[in-house]
This record gives C-alpha cells, sequence and structure tokens, in this order.
C-alpha cells in the first residue's frame, strides 16, 4: 500500500550558541495510512522535534533537512502560507500538558472556531455545528461550548484538544506524550480514543512517548529513537520480543512488572546534541561496546521482514 | 449566562471592598497631615508672631482646640455628608473646600484621561512591537525609548514642547486651557465635552488644541511604562505553550499575535493600570504647573505653600476617591478580560 506519510533523511539542526544542536539527525521511515506507530525514547532524544518538524512548528532560526512526504507532497518544501494550510487540517498535533495549551482567556467555542474558520471559509452556525459533533465524540456536552478552559479538567482538555485535532477530519495524528501529564484512568480513557481514532476515522497515528506500556497497547510499529537517530524499527510485538539494540534491550530491561526483583536502568545520561559521540552513539553507555563502536557508523540493516537496526553486532542479539 | 453571573457578583464584591478601603484612606490622610509639622495658625500670620488670644480664637474656630479624636469624628462626619470644610489659607481663606476643587476638577479629569489614553496608546503599540519583533534594530530603539522617556523629567519635556510647537513652530499654544473669553456653555467644566455638547466644532477644535501639548508631555513620559511591561508580556506569551498551540491547529501567525499573545499579554497590564492611575496624578500637578492649567494640582501646590491644611486635606480626600474608584473600575475590566478573575 501507499505510505500517507514518506519521511527521508530528516534532520533538524538548532541554533544554539554552542553551535548548531541536532535534535534530529538522519530520520528515515514511512507511515501507512491507518497505522499507528510508536517513537520512544528519553527525555532530550529529538522524539518531540521529530513531531514538531513534520508539522513545521519548528522556533524561527530552526534549520530542517530531507523530505517528508505526506500522500507524495514534500511538506519541507513548502511556503509558510501553504504549510499553515496543511496544519491541523490534513496533520493534527496534541501536545503533552493539555491544561497549558487552551488560550485561558478564550472559551472552548471561540477555540473550535477559530481552527475551523483558518481552514474553511464556512458559515460560523455551521462550523459550530461541527465543533459541537467533534465534542460530543469525545464525551463533552455542547452545553459547554460557553466554557473556558480553566472549568475543565486535565482529562477533559485532553479530550477537548483531540476533538479539536479531530474537526478538520486530517489524515495523520501526531501525538506528543498525550497521556504523560494525566492520572492512569484518564490515560486509559485517552488511549481507548486513539485506538478508536484509527478504526472509525481511519487516521495515521504517530504516538510519541517514553512510555513503553503504551506502545505495547496501541501501536502496530515502534521506532526506538536515540540521539536523534532511529535504533531500532519494526513491527511492535517483534521489537517487543526479539530485541536487537542493546539500547532497546536496555529500555525494555527497564520497564517494572509486579515479578521484578530489582530495579533495571541502562547508566549513564544521554549524550550532548551539539557534539552528539562518534560513529555508534550509544557506545559510551553500551555494555556491549566494542572497537569498531567507535570508529564506524552502524548501518541500518533489515534483519526480518520490516525490523531495523542499527547495531554492529545485531546478527549476535538476533 | 454562568458567565454574566459570575461577573456581576465579582463586581459586587469587589464594590464592597472599596468602603473599607475608603475608610482606611481617609482615617490615614486626617491622621498624616496632623502629625506632620508646621502650625497652619501660625502660618496665617506668615511666620510673625500672633498674640496668644488671637491664636486661641482661632484654634478655636478651626476646631483644633478639641482632642484629635473628637476632631476624627468631626471630620469623617463632614466627609460622608459632602462637607470638606473652609479653606483656612491666604488665597482661599473661609471659601468651601469642595467649592474649589470642583471647580478645577474638570480640567484635572480633562488632563488625566487624555494623558492616560496617550500613555496606553503609544505604549501598548510600542510594546506589542517590540515583543513580536524581538531583537530587531526596530526592537533595540524601542526599548531605548521606554527606558529614556520614563527617565525624562515631566517639567523638561514640557517647557521642550512648549519651545518647540509653541514657539518654533507656532501649531500649538504654549499653556492654559482656552483663548479669549468665549467660553464653552458650561455644563461638565470640561471644555472638550462642552463644547461637544453645543456641537460647536470651532471650541472643541481650540479645547483640544490645548489639550495636546500637556497631554503628550504626561502621556509619553508615563509610556515608557507601558512599553516595557507590554514587550515583556508578550515575550511570555507569545512563546506560550497555547500560541504553539494555535500554531498547530494552523492559525495565521498575525491572529497569534493579536489574538493570543497580545489579550494574554494585556491581563498583567490592566492590573497595574489602577497604579498608574496614582502616578498619573502626580504628574499632574507637575504637568499643570507647567503648563498653567488650572486644575486641582496646581490649587494643590498653592495650599501647600500656604499650609491650608483644610484645602490639602480636602483635595488628597478627593485624589483617594477617585483612586480608589478607578481601581474598582479596572478590576471589573480585568474580570471582564480574563476569566480566571471572576473565581
Amino acid at each position: 500500500m501507499q505510505p500517507l506519510l514518506e519521511v527521508r533523511d530528516l534532520r533538524v539542526l538548532f541554533r544554539t550558541k554552542r553551535g548548531p544542536l541536532r535534535a534530529v539527525d538522519g530520520v528515515t521511515f514511512d507511515l501507512a495510512p491507518a497505522e499507528t506507530m510508536g517513537v520512544v525514547g528519553e527525555t532530550g532524544c529529538g522524539k518531540s522535534s521529530l513531531g514538531k518538524a513534520i508539522l513545521g512548528i519548528l522556533p524561527p532560526g530552526t534549520r530542517l533537512e530531507g523530505s517528508i512526504l505526506l500522500d507524495g507532497r514534500d511538506l519541507a518544501a513548502l511556503s509558510r502560507e501553504e504549510l499553515r494550510q496543511v496544519r491541523g487540517k490534513d496533520v493534527a498535533l496534541i501536545f503533552q500538558d493539555p491544561t497549558t495549551r487552551l488560550d485561558p482567556l478564550m472559551t472552548i467555542r471561540d477555540h473550535f472556531l477559530e481552527t475551523i474558520l483558518s481552514h474553511e471559509k464556512i458559515a460560523r452556525q455551521v462550523a459550530l455545528e461541527r465543533a459541537k459533533k467533534a465534542l460530543a465524540s469525545m464525551g463533552i456536552p455542547e452545553s459547554r461550548l460557553d466554557n473556558y478552559p480553566h472549568e475543565f479538567s486535565g482529562g477533559m482538555r485532553q479530550r477537548i484538544m483531540i476533538a479539536m485535532a479531530l474537526v478538520m477530519n486530517p489524515r495523520l495524528l501526531i501525538a506528543d506524550e498525550p497521556t504523560t501529564s494525566l492520572d492512569v484512568i484518564v490515560e486509559a480513557q485517552i488511549l481507548n480514543i486513539l485506538e478508536d481514532l484509527k478504526r472509525v476515522y481511519k487516521m495515521s497515528l504517530l504516538l510519541i512517548t517514553h512510555n513503553l506500556g503504551i506502545v505495547a497497547e496501541v501501536c502496530d510499529r515502534v521506532a526506538v529513537m536515540y540521539a536523534g537517530e532511529f535504533v531500532e524499527l519494526g513491527p511492535m510485538r517483534e521489537v517487543f520480543k526479539h530485541p536487537i539494540h542493546p539500547y532497546t534491550r536496555g529500555l525494555l530491561a527497564s520497564i517494572i512488572h509486579l515479578e521484578s526483583k530489582e530495579l533495571n536502568s541502562i547508566d549513564g545520561l544521554p549524550p550532548d546534541l551539539v557534539s552528539p559521540p562518534p560513529a555508534c552513539r550509544f557506545h559510551p553507555r553500551c555494555a556491549y561496546v566494542q572497537d569498531v563502536c567507535r570508529t564506524k557508523d552502524p548501518e541500518w540493516v533489515e534483519y526480518t521482514p520490516g525490523h531495523f537496526a542499527a547495531c554492529h553486532f545485531g546478527r549476535d542479539f538476533l | 449566562m454562568a458567565r454574566g453571573r459570575s461577573l456581576l457578583a465579582y463586581a459586587a464584591t469587589r464594590g464592597l471592598l472599596a468602603i473599607p478601603m475608603l475608610l482606611i484612606l481617609l482615617t490615614a490622610v486626617f491622621f498624616i497631615l496632623r502629625v506632620l509639622p508646621g502650625d497652619p495658625v501660625l502660618a496665617l500670620w506668615g511666620g510673625r508672631e500672633p498674640p496668644p488670644e488671637i491664636v486661641e480664637a482661632a484654634r478655636h474656630e478651626l476646631g483644633l482646640d478639641k482632642p484629635p479624636w473628637l476632631q476624627y469624628l468631626d471630620y469623617m462626619s463632614r466627609v460622608f455628608r459632602g462637607d470638606l470644610g473652609r479653606s483656612i489659607g491666604e488665597f482661599y481663606r473661609g471659601k468651601p473646600v469642595w467649592g474649589e476643587i470642583s471647580s478645577r476638577l474638570p480640567a484635572t479629569v480633562e488632563l488625566s484621561v487624555g494623558s492616560m489614553l496617550v500613555a496606553s496608546s503609544v505604549g501598548i503599540v510600542t510594546g506589542v512591537v517590540s515583543g513580536a519583533r524581538r531583537d530587531t534594530r526596530l526592537d533595540v530603539v524601542l526599548r531605548l525609548y521606554g527606558t529614556v522617556i520614563w527617565v525624562i523629567p515631566i517639567f523638561w519635556l514640557g517647557v521642550l514642547f512648549q519651545i518647540v510647537f509653541a514657539i518654533w513652530l507656532g501649531w500649538l499654544p504654549p499653556h492654559g486651557r482656552w483663548q479669549g473669553t468665549d467660553f464653552p456653555h458650561p455644563v461638565t467644566g470640561m471644555y472638550t465635552i462642552d463644547s461637544l455638547l453645543e456641537r460647536n466644532p470651532a471650541h472643541f477644535w481650540t479645547a483640544l488644541r490645548h489639550l495636546v501639548l500637556p497631554c503628550l508631555t504626561l502621556g509619553l513620559v508615563l509610556s515608557g511604562f507601558f512599553t516595557k511591561t507590554v514587550r515583556a508580556n508578550m515575550l511570555r506569551t507569545i512563546t506560550a505553550d497555547y500560541a504553539e498551540a494555535a500554531h498547530a491547529r494552523g492559525v495565521p501567525g498575525r491572529k497569534i499575535v493579536t489574538r493570543h499573545a497580545f489579550r494574554n499579554a494585556l491581563v498583567p497590564v490592566v492590573t497595574v493600570l489602577g497604579l498608574q492611575f496614582a502616578i498619573l496624578f502626580a504628574g499632574a500637578v507637575i504637568t499643570e504647573k507647567t503648563f498653567s492649567i488650572d486644575g486641582i494640582g496646581l490649587l494643590l501646590l498653592e495650599s501647600v505653600v500656604s499650609k491650608d491644611m483644610t484645602m490639602i486635606q480636602g483635595i488628597v480626600v478627593v485624589y483617594a476617591t477617585i483612586i480608589v474608584g478607578v481601581s474598582l473600575v479596572i478590576d471589573i475590566l480585568g474580570a471582564v478580560v480574563d476569566p480566571r478573575i471572576r473565581l
């Protein structure tokens, strides 16, 4: 099937006083229609920047290289106005902290009208009807349209954010840590909603998270990101059962089970992305490090169909 | 509908709170004036030593021989009946204080409102532009403007404007509120409003021309504060999470600045607007002196010189009442803008 999204050798370089910071450094992947892909990694590995790069909402002065094809159209090459029309309409984004993402001075009604009327020149009444439907699908009664953001709980605000993302019927939804700031019950509700999106709306979902549990629950495929690069990518079950990259193994080992006797963690800290380690970026923290890891970039190898990893010793871990 | 009711409830609570605020202010005015050095009776004699019986008689006449708490009760009960007493200074001796104040109040109100319009419009525009164009050359120039204009003395800027616009260029009158004897029919005492009421454009033009330089002087000096506050708030709101989220929803950049960043940046500015009015009144005293505007600022200066205690007291009471009223209005305005304040 023709993929909906084709990301090719994507690089995001932030301008900092110490030189360019490579938040995303050569990421390549496809996303099929109605597919859910998870992107997991530690804080600061560049996963949020990846999401923002696709949407084109990186801070001014940031350099973007590579291509982002949405239905064959390169988002990275669009003009500002063309890209604005894509944002919120073809690609929508929901954020980590819903409590700060709604304008405190505007009612929910005005938020919806603003979103819809930014993309379509239709009568306010028509737009409002659509807003009501989207809200209702998230279980929020239309009587609350005139409420302000502070009058909702965190979970409700996230459902409002999702409703607002869905109101234009986008083909791709990027969810950046959508449940991290919510409690477990609400988290379960939001995850159910995200699963429904796939079934009901046939929407592709890029789920950015550090929570492997969520990936296991929702995703078809998963990409593991480390220091701006993908180190492993494959079908969710495959990656969880047969992880190849030592970093993926470390992540999976750090999950706490009821039977866990001790806490496993990966020693060391994520590298500085202004001057990342040479060759394999994971080598300073890798338990299996060899000389070749310090001198030669590992290749992106497809070990089993659809299961890629970047490790010199991938075969040995199979 | 819940929206309207909570706003009304907030306004009512806020209004009730203004009453103790006013009581405390009136009390403070009374006691501060009485612990200040200088005897008003002696001041009447211009430094000469008056005969003791005359001093006694004057004290009795002014009620100064009564115990302080009785004086206080007298004063409070009279203030609430709208009686601010009679002047004891050499210029307005025996005249009712409120009469003198009320005849000059319109001039001060006109100057203050005009200056506040100049200050807020200039300050908000420069602040928004400066914040939205961060670190550009324009931003640097506007930041410099904000600092420099804020530290310029009012009388200096006033005199500069008089020299340039009134004397060199001859565009505007250098001082006063009116030219000639053909005054507009007095209704409010404010010449701009009165001339509008009688639908006389020539009169309105005269009144407006006299207001331009004083309002520009006081307004520009005060605008520096707005420039800096609005800029600082814009920097915060333009990168706020909700602004980024609006960006992600495909809202055009211009609307993010005007609708999200600007409105949110104004909330803290509205909160300090009340304090700005207090500073404005202090500045108005100097402006009225510089431009020979016969307002209560000028009256206050005269009264201080002649140690006219009842007049000073009356003026301060009027100032305090206006400030309490203005901050009440501004707080309600803040609640209209920001729904979270109504809680």
